[in-house]
């Protein structure tokens, strides 16, 4: 179940960030938290946009830093956080973004269901607008329980 | 019977929302198939109709014949995947009689 993921340990809005690496080590930052990754995970997300390019911005609006998982993945995790001001990740379909949900995923497909789930509540556009407008993380919780 | 590669660079992220969207988009058009993920690395050799990226891997994928390659650019928009994959399907037909 993705509640299981995005709860109130790893969700956070109206985060102030400087630029796109800022918010990948903030949305990373919440996995390491958690336990899900070691720290040299997030310097892979980061990295990975670097060598490839900005793949992970798969909608607008919407960014999904994930890196692969002998990078440092302890266990299944998902963070959302959103962006006070959007930034620019260098993807000219779908910049400027504002939600970020980092992926912590195992080499096995035990996240197909709640990246099932993800793709639901994220291809919905009005529950994508609540999510960018939210005051509150319990408003984000709320979608996503 | 649809072979399909959803390719991403790590095979797991942006290729694992694919595959439930083209799975779920054959399923509903009642197209038998085997949809598999994959990182860009590992399709070498590998039997395929069609692979589903990103265009950040338009340089990768250079040695695969590019009526074979759908580019997603909204990976959370059914409707975009759905309308490629059955362009990319009628003109498959064209060229064999059974899929």
């Amino acid at each position: 179940m993705i509640a299981d993921l995005i709860n109130k340990y790893t969700v956070r809005i109206n985060i102030n960030v400087q630029n796109w690496e800022e918010a990948i080590r903030e949305g990373g930052r919440l996995l390491e938290n958690i336990g899900a990754i070691e720290q040299e995970y997030i310097e892979a997300m980061i990295q990975a946009v670097k060598d490839i390019g900005p793949y992970i911005v798969l909608a607008p609006g919407i960014a999904m830093p994930h890196a692969n998982p002998v990078a440092g993945v302890k266990k299944l995790g998902m963070s959302l956080i959103t962006l006070k001001s959007p930034v620019a990740f260098g993807n000219k379909e779908n910049d400027p973004v504002s939600i970020v949900v980092c992926l912590a995923a195992t080499r096995d497909e035990e996240h197909l269901q709640e990246l099932s789930e993800l793709v639901q509540i994220l291809g919905n556009k009005e529950k994508v607008k609540k999510i960018k407008d939210a005051a509150t993380i319990q408003t984000v919780l709320d979608i996503f329980s | 019977m649809l072979k399909i590669f959803t390719v991403c660079p790590q095979g797991l992220g942006s290729s694992m929302i694919a595959k439930i969207h083209v799975r779920s988009v054959l399923d509903k058009l009642g197209i038998e198939n085997d949809v598999e993920t994959a990182g860009v690395a590992s399709i070498l050799g590998e039997n395929f109709d069609l692979i589903i990226t990103v265009e950040a891997l338009k340089d990768s994928l250079k040695y695969i014949d590019p009526q074979k390659i759908i580019f997603i650019t909204n990976f959370f928009k059914k409707d975009e995947i759905e309308k490629k994959l059955i362009t990319k399907i009628e003109e498959l037909k064209k060229h064999r009689s059974e899929i």
